[in-house]
């Protein structure tokens, strides 16, 4: 017992769990092996850190030196779109056509590529086709609308790869109603922007919320949102439109905004 | 000599002016053509530059940001158009258009605890978390890069910028007044929640913003407090900062 006492004193007091740098109770050879492996995975770090710096480094000069010709393209759109927008007839469609196809590749911003030109650029025609065809069907099952925002995830989403960009699906949308097709454009006062089935316009709209209207009594846009089967966001913007044509009265409180049928307008139409 | 004049001098006139507008057309021809040549051996370079640096910029987010900057310098938006060659050879577009997807379903899904408010740095934290581990860090200025392009979709996607460099990501439309924004910043500081007399306000002037932010279901409201009317933003509580859904 004493003994067993004392060598356990002794052990504790040597603190043996303290010492490092000696896994192996071997020789002096396997320690310097042991660091080795430490100081060897550091330096391996270090130089991937370096070779990767390297590289970042490497890329931002190649990438100055291509913006320098980037640059001066830039400038020689500029002299191009300045012709164009100056005089008519100078430059023939089909360079028009091109140079906008230019400009789109440079990511330029310029009035002829906003379509104000002819007839919009080509691109944007055959995306506005395609988008049509795509969500023509998601759009009549939300109810005969889709925000762009909407509209814009679900086109990504099922791309996966070369998605368009939000300016993209805009200028698409833009050309929808010249190009006659079954999806168009709508942007709303608010800002709101929509795509909206050709055949739903917006007087078709107001006249069938103001009947549930008138059938309810009174509606927010949560309740109309779920009568109608669309978003709170579009039962809003339709009752905000009924209001502009008349048909419903607001009672906004701190409870919120809900509407009412405009018996001002209808018992005046009565007498 | 008298000078010309009749239907001689006329014709001439003419003949020469159509030479001249030919001449003019052949010249901006020339530059339309000038101008898809170096387009040409730019796409070339570009492609090069894209075999050996993809991943950089896929990666590394102060890269990303230099690149940007450096296209803002010459007057170029690499986020345009999906067919931009920046976008097309880099893939900068698909990087930051995907994150703009991700983005607004992330807002949507948050919305009807939130009210359509978050801020920045909870966004980055829930995408961080959706994302799974392995990613390559998300930077505040990718975000506000991507969320700067759903404006052009136009259903209120916004930043709104508080002091301290402390942004809130707003997803539904409308504007915030300059004191509904004032009241947001108060209750950041204090852990999410404000009353009317910490404003420092004349009573119509608390009431009407608190009042409005109530009804734009920004703000819930304790009445049950004890004491004075407390208000308190969803959007803003920590501990749903460190939440999860």
């Amino acid at each position: 017992m004493h003994e067993m006492f004392s060598r356990l004193k002794e052990t504790m007091s040597r603190e043996e769990w303290v010492k490092t740098g000696s896994f192996s109770a071997g020789t002096s050879g396997d320690k310097r092996g042991y660091r080795a492996g430490i100081v060897g995975i550091e330096k391996k770090l270090v130089a991937e850190q370096q070779q990767q710096n390297r590289s970042i480094s490497e890329a931002f000069r190649d990438l100055t030196n291509l913006m320098e010709a980037a640059r001066e393209m830039v400038a020689l759109s500029r002299q191009i779109s300045t012709k164009i927008t100056e005089k008519q007839g100078g430059i023939s469609e089909d360079e028009t056509v091109r140079f906008q196809s230019q400009l789109l590749s440079l990511g330029v911003d310029d009035p002829v590529t906003r379509g104000t030109h002819g007839s919009g650029d080509r691109y944007h025609a055959e995306l506005a086709r395609q988008l049509a065809t795509m969500l023509e069907a998601p759009a009549r099952q939300a109810g005969g609308m889709l925000t762009l925002t909407d509209a814009y995830c679900r086109v990504n989403r099922a791309r996966g790869l070369e998605l368009i960009s939000p300016e993209d699906l805009l200028s698409a949308g833009r050309q929808m109603t010249r190009l006659a097709l079954p999806l168009r454009l709508h942007e709303l006062p608010s800002g709101v922007r929509l795509l909206q089935l050709a055949e739903l316009d917006q007087d078709a709209v107001a006249e069938s919320t103001r009947r549930l209207l008138a059938e309810r009594g009174t509606l927010t846009a949560q309740q109309l949102a779920a009568l109608a089967g669309v978003s709170v966001l579009l039962a809003k913007q339709r009752l905000l439109y009924l209001e502009t044509k008349g048909g419903a009265c607001r009672d906004e409180s701190i409870q919120g905004l809900v509407f009412y049928p405009n018996r001002f307008l209808e018992e005046a139409q009565a007498d | 000599m008298r000078r010309r004049a009749g239907v001689g001098a006329i014709q001439k006139h003419r003949v020469t002016q159509e030479k001249y507008q030919a001449k003019r057309a052949e010249l901006e021809e020339g530059q339309v053509e000038e101008l898809s040549r170096q387009l040409e051996t730019f796409r070339a370079r570009l492609q090069e530059f894209a075999t050996r640096h993809r991943n950089d910029i896929r990666r590394d987010a102060t890269f990303r940001r230099q690149f940007q900057e450096m296209c803002a310098a010459i007057g170029v938006d690499p986020l345009a158009s999906g067919k931009g060659f920046w976008s097309e050879l880099l893939g900068v577009g698909d990087y930051y258009y995907e994150l703009a997807v991700r983005v607004v379903e992330a807002c949507l899904a948050a919305a009807p605890r939130t009210g359509g408010l978050m801020p920045l740095d909870e966004l980055r934290r829930r995408l961080a978390r959706a994302a799974g581990p392995g990613q390559p860090e998300l930077s505040q200025d990718d975000l506000l890069r991507a969320i700067g392009k759903l404006k052009v979709l136009g259903t209120g996607f916004q930043v709104v910028r508080l002091a301290g460099d402390r942004h809130l990501v707003q997803s539904v439309p409308g504007e915030l007044s300059g004191d509904q924004t004032t009241v947001l910043e108060r209750a950041q500081a204090q852990g999410g929640h404000v009353t009317a007399s910490e404003l420092g306000w004349t009573p119509a002037r608390a009431e009407r913003a608190l009042d409005q932010l109530v009804q734009d279901e920004l703000a819930w409201v304790d009445e049950q407090t004890g004491g004075e009317v407390e208000y308190w933003f969803p959007s803003l509580f920590p501990a749903l900062n460190n939440g999860e859904g």
